[in-house]
């Protein structure tokens, strides 16, 4: 095979076996578990070996290596040799976690270690427990009696004990010349199945049958014993078909070969711009003819509409990917926390096929892995605090997922402590986020919202788990960043839940058009929380901040205008933004309206300008600016030179 | 020659196709099957000459899969290769007695594959001449 083959075998090989490998670890956790769940230890024990198959033809030893012990491992213990124990499942979740590296390793074409002696090792159950299986493994086979029969057979064959070219008794191992000798014993010499000789269906073979084999071994004269020749030819009518060869499921099955077909990420990009750009064509087309009076014109037009709408649907229909494959990561990260912790903890995770952005999975794990981990870390109580409490000694975090409208929303909730409204505003204070009075006048709500504040941490210790680094308030942004929004919910003595909300797709960006100027700016609807017109009378200067009285509260303004550097009057309309936790109204010169549109990149010259995330084409093909309202919001943007939270 | 190539894991089956077509054997001739079930919906619907098929497959197995192509009258002489992880005196034997035509050890190359076919043939050519 030639490099290029290679690297092409190399790619399909990271794919199809990364797929494998990253059900892997949730499928341990899950025969941790149940590890008498035979069908699960055939799947788990399938991944090693096929990895194994494909690292063979590649020339991965390593890899090869690892998954053969881990391979043999599973096998003992499919064949009831061995019960996996907690030992057994560190030593194959690390052997996991090896072959992630290995995989990774591969995908960037670095050299690969063997794996580690002292792992493969541990792979390997216990030495005398092996030979006491093995000695087992051998009462079976001389008490089976098909097997008996067969020994005794290849003894006749190859006289006893020999096996031309290999002493067959130090292995289990069968050579090409012993496989022949056989199909000669089965069908007669140099014959082939089902053309001279007829073959069993079943497994187990017959006396008339074994007779019948005995007979044909007879007929090279070598063996001792009674020939019958007397014994009429195998009666071997074909049987019944087995069932598994009649199920019905096969013939609803297509006969095609493959149903899927692997596409590039980037092609799949590419056509999903193609349609953005359809569906812009189409705007405009909508809106000349709902100006002209040609009713021809309008009929194509309205078509158009529907096809193209089915059209963008469709391919928004491809990027899409279950929620699961990102939910399949956590059992382990959770499994691995709560040994560390010393707490008892399931996972239970819920809407696994609910469809999500594929950008939206991978940009959730982070965030989401935040999450589990306060939850873990903090919601927890250990389990002599939750026996006290009056609780199962284990704890429960679930993690679900649903859709709502053109939201996905993503919760975990524990059932640990809840947080208390009393500590945190206390917190708040000590740590200097809010000052008494605001503390005092915070509801319960806005009370566990203050989690969500920079320099904000219930531990009183800084834990390993999750109190250090990021803290929730990046996870906050985050989310924000993907046009997404994060609340909480908590009962004291009964658990928190944080919910997290993120639109189904970031291809169409649901959008507020406004005017400032001459210009047109769409702001993400998911950002903004309301509309107002200013009453100059409410419009006040507060220690150097233009600010409104707005709902009891004080609002802090920024003119879009001065950010756009766009002159004349001055803006009446305030848009309300809510990006993380901060709060700010948008002075703009008029609101529009809502709209769908496409994102486009602005091109390599205008890429990395502040506060503008692309640019898109109205209906009246006019261009207006998306913007960014993460960066907007940050301190010193332009829009506001310091801006401040309102409480 | 219409080969059909049987593994759920598709990085094998292009890899025994690309060997197959190194061998000589016609690209398009060869058809590829995901699992036992599906391959047996094929076989039924097309007519194939010979059959490459892994042991360890989900759902069902290299095994049934032979069992069931020797239960079907129109198939049952159909030559059947079964690709192995290990050469397991007990396998090959279970193997053999369902009725297969020969085995071969991952990983192998393409002078393995030729050889292992050869023997194939030749016992077909025997038999066909017996017969």
């Amino acid at each position: 095979m030639d490099a290029n083959l290679d690297s092409e075998l190399r790619d399909d090989f990271l794919v199809e076996a990364g797929e494998l490998v990253q059900r892997l670890g949730e499928q341990l956790i899950e025969l941790e578990a149940s590890p008498h769940d035979r069908e699960l230890l055939n799947a788990v024990f399938r991944v090693f070996h096929t990895v194994k198959g494909g690292a063979g033809f590649l020339g991965i030893e390593p890899m090869v290596q690892l998954c053969h012990c881990a391979e043999e491992l599973l096998n003992d213990a499919r064949n009831v040799k061995l019960v996996l124990n907690s030992a057994h499942m560190d030593a194959l979740l690390e052997a996991l976690d090896l072959l992630n590296g290995m995989m990774a390793a591969l995908a960037n074409g670095e050299a690969m270690a063997p794996p580690p002696a002292a792992l493969l090792k541990r792979l390997q159950p216990v030495v005398e427990h092996a030979a006491a299986a093995a000695t087992a493994a051998k009462a079976t086979r001389s008490a089976d009696p098909i097997e008996a029969e067969f020994e005794a057979l290849l003894d006749t064959l190859y006289g006893q004990g020999g096996a031309p070219g290999a002493s067959r008794h130090t292995s289990n191992d069968i050579n090409d010349d012993e496989f022949e000798s056989l199909l000669d014993t089965l069908h007669g010499k140099g014959a082939a199945p089902g053309t001279a000789y007829p073959v069993e269906e079943k497994k187990d073979i017959s006396d008339d049958e074994f007779e019948a084999l005995l007979d044909n071994l007879h007929g090279k004269g070598s063996a001792p014993g009674q020939p019958q020749a007397s014994s009429p030819a195998p009666a071997l009518s074909p049987a019944p078909a087995p069932a598994e060869a009649a199920r019905p499921a096969t013939a609803t099955k297509p006969a095609a070969a493959e149903s899927t077909v692997r596409v590039d990420t980037t092609r799949l990009d590419t056509l999903v711009n193609r349609a953005g750009e359809l569906v812009l064509l189409r705007n405009r087309l909508l809106s000349l003819a709902s100006r002209s009076d040609n009713e021809m014109l309008a009929t194509m037009a309205g078509d158009l509409d529907r096809v193209s709408d089915d059209l963008q649907t469709a391919v928004l229909g491809m990027r899409m990917q279950p929620v699961g494959r990102l939910f399949q990561r956590f059992p382990r990260i959770v499994r691995d926390l709560a040994r560390q912790l010393g707490k008892d903890i399931e996972l239970i995770t819920q809407g696994e096929d609910t469809d999500l952005d594929r950008s939206l999975v991978e940009a959730l794990a982070d965030p989401l892995i935040h999450l589990l981990r306060n939850a873990v870390d903090h919601g927890l109580e250990d389990p002599a605090g939750r026996e006290r409490a009056g609780k199962s000694p284990k704890g429960k975090v679930t993690l679900s997922a649903s859709q709502r409208g053109e939201r996905i929303v993503i919760s975990v909730s524990d059932d640990g402590r809840g947080m208390d409204p009393e500590v945190l505003r206390r917190k708040a204070v000590e740590k200097g986020v809010i000052d008494a009075t605001q503390a005092a006048r915070l509801s319960d709500v806005e009370c566990y919202e203050l989690i969500f504040r920079p320099g904000f941490s219930t531990a009183a210790t800084i834990s390993d788990i999750s109190g250090r680094g990021v803290g929730m308030d990046v996870v906050k942004t985050r989310v924000a960043e993907l046009g997404g929004t994060l609340q909480v919910q908590s009962r004291l003595g009964h658990g928190s839940t944080l919910e997290l909300t993120v639109p189904l797709t970031l291809a169409i960006l649901r959008v507020l058009m406004v005017r400032v100027g001459d210009r047109l700016f769409a702001l993400p609807l998911g950002n903004v929380s309301e509309v107002f017109e200013l009453n100059p009378q409410h419009d006040h200067m507060l220690d150097g901040r233009r600010v409104a009285a707005h709902r009891g509260r004080a609002l802090v303004l920024g003119d879009l205008a001065d950010w756009a550097r766009v002159r004349g009057e001055a803006g009446r309309h305030v848009v309300v933004l809510h990006v993380g936790h901060i709060h700010l109204g948008c002075l703009v010169h008029e609101v529009i309206g809502r709209e769908d549109v496409m994102v486009k990149p602005l091109g390599p010259l205008f890429e990395g300008v502040p506060g503008v995330a692309g640019a898109t084409v109205t209906g009246d093909g006019r261009l207006a600016l998306v913007l960014d309202l993460a960066a907007l919001s940050q301190e010193g943007s332009g829009l506001l030179p310091a801006l401040k939270v309102t409480a | 020659m219409k080969i059909l190539v049987v593994d759920d894991f598709s990085t094998m089956r292009r890899i025994v196709r690309n060997l197959l077509v190194e061998l000589g054997f016609s690209n398009p001739l060869i058809q590829e099957a995901d699992d036992g079930h599906n391959a047996m919906t094929m076989l039924k619907a097309n007519s194939f000459d010979m059959v490459v098929t892994d042991w360890n497959m989900p759902n069902m197995t290299g095994i049934e899969l032979l069992q069931a192509i020797r239960a079907e009258p129109k198939l049952k002489g159909l030559p059947v290769l079964m690709v192995t992880a290990e050469n397991n005196r007990e396998q090959i034997i279970a193997a053999a007695q369902a009725g297969v035509n020969g085995y071969i050890v991952k990983p192998f190359t393409a002078i393995t594959l030729k050889e292992k076919l050869d023997k194939i043939f030749e016992r077909l050519a025997a038999s066909g001449a017996s017969a």
